[in-house]
């Protein structure tokens, strides 16, 4: 009996640790940890050339096989914009293209973007706890932000710049979460 | 064995209390900022496009004075695209010269301003302006003061349009004179000049 009760505590503790031991990180591309990064439009509309893009990236990290990587979106809300609702700039105006890199000892399909995701979509994609990456593999036994293994991804947005958009600010926010299925 | 059950359930409980510890950072913010200035922007409608802006169009008109001899015109068409609304087209010319001197003067030479709009375009989005709402003379643009063409109460734009190529405004410009036997040879000229501004 005393032997049993051991062997299922060993077995619990053994799962337990595994999970308590792993680790998830998120950081910038310059190792900063949960990084704030800022996706700046300020434009005219013109002829051309007539796009406006940004690019951010980001890098993660997992020590466990099992990871995603999932978004929350907030906006864009006019703060100051004139004219009909209908021409403000909304999310599905601003297109989204995801690139993921392995680097280090990450498993070139280690991370796996998620439809609609795996090509270029809209920010109108992102919503609520969107589902955007499935890790399947560890970059490596280590989250430290100088940890060479890594994967780092890309994101891209870009903004017509069309003459029906009002004239005005535009705010909002996308999230990226880290987390264990 | 209610102890080791203790035990047990405070080993499970102190490794889920160290579980978030282990985690370094698992987020990341993109504050998004847009901020859409207004503008205006003139092209010409036969090269319509970056290198069309703000274009010198020439009209050249070139008459033989003959009996029955139909009048000699040209059209400058261009195209207007904002996003503000409220906008004027104005126009002034130069004093004219006249090498001639040619007896021409700046009423001799008609003047009919049309509008219309491309398929994402407002056609609403302007007004022609008295006199320029019917068919005039050259004279009606002021060598002194710029006289108001066109006024103009909302964007031009009433659709998306990815690629801008369909979002214009377009004012057609035409002048023409008849060939009279009064005029003198030489060269008459002047230079009008269209500005799109925001009251």
């Amino acid at each position: 009996m005393i032997i049993k009760n051991l062997l299922f505590l060993f077995l619990l503790v053994a799962i337990i640790s595994n999970k308590a031991l792993a680790c998830l990180s998120i950081t910038d591309d310059f190792n900063n940890p949960n990084p704030v990064i800022n996706a700046n439009f300020r434009f005219e509309p013109d002829i051309s050339p007539f796009t406006d893009c940004w690019t951010g990236t980001i890098k993660v990290r997992s020590s466990q096989n099992g990871w995603r990587l999932i978004a929350t979106r907030t906006g864009p809300t006019a703060s100051n914009a004139e004219g009909d609702p209908s021409d403000n700039v909304m999310a599905s105006d601003i297109t989204l293209d995801f690139s993921v890199q392995n680097f280090g000892m990450a498993d070139s399909n280690g991370a796996i973007l998620v439809s609609p995701f795996s090509s270029q979509t809209n920010l109108s994609s992102i919503q609520y706890g969107t589902f955007v990456i499935s890790g399947v593999s560890k970059t490596s036994n280590s989250c430290s932000s100088s940890n060479p293994n890594y994967y780092k991804v890309t994101k891209r947005l870009c903004l017509f710049r069309d003459f029906v958009f009002n004239p005005g600010s535009y705010e909002g926010q996308v999230s990226y979460i880290l987390i264990n299925p | 064995m209610q102890i080791k059950l203790f035990i047990h359930i405070a080993l499970i409980i102190l490794l889920l209390i160290a579980e978030p510890l282990k985690s370094f950072s698992q987020s990341a913010t993109v504050p998004i900022n847009i901020n859409v200035n207004g503008t205006l922007t003139i092209s010409d409608a036969l090269n319509d496009a970056s290198s069309g802006k703000n274009p010198t169009l020439n009209v050249n008109l070139s008459i033989t004075p003959d009996l029955g001899a139909a009048a000699a015109s040209g059209q400058a068409n261009f195209r207007i695209r904002t996003n503000r609304s409220t906008w004027k087209l104005t126009a002034q010319r130069t004093a004219e010269t006249d090498t001639g001197p040619t007896n021409i003067q700046a009423s001799d030479i008609s003047l009919l301003v049309t509008t219309f709009a491309g398929s994402n375009g407002n056609a609403m989005a302007g007004t022609l302006v008295a006199p320029f709402n019917t068919s005039t003379q050259l004279s009606s643009i002021s060598t002194t003061a710029p006289v108001d063409v066109v006024t103009g109460t909302s964007k031009t734009s009433i659709a998306r349009d990815s690629t801008n190529g369909n979002n214009y405004f377009q004012v057609n410009t035409l002048y023409s004179i008849l060939p009279d036997f009064f005029f003198q040879p030489g060269t008459w000229a002047t230079t009008i000049t269209y500005n799109l501004v925001s009251p």
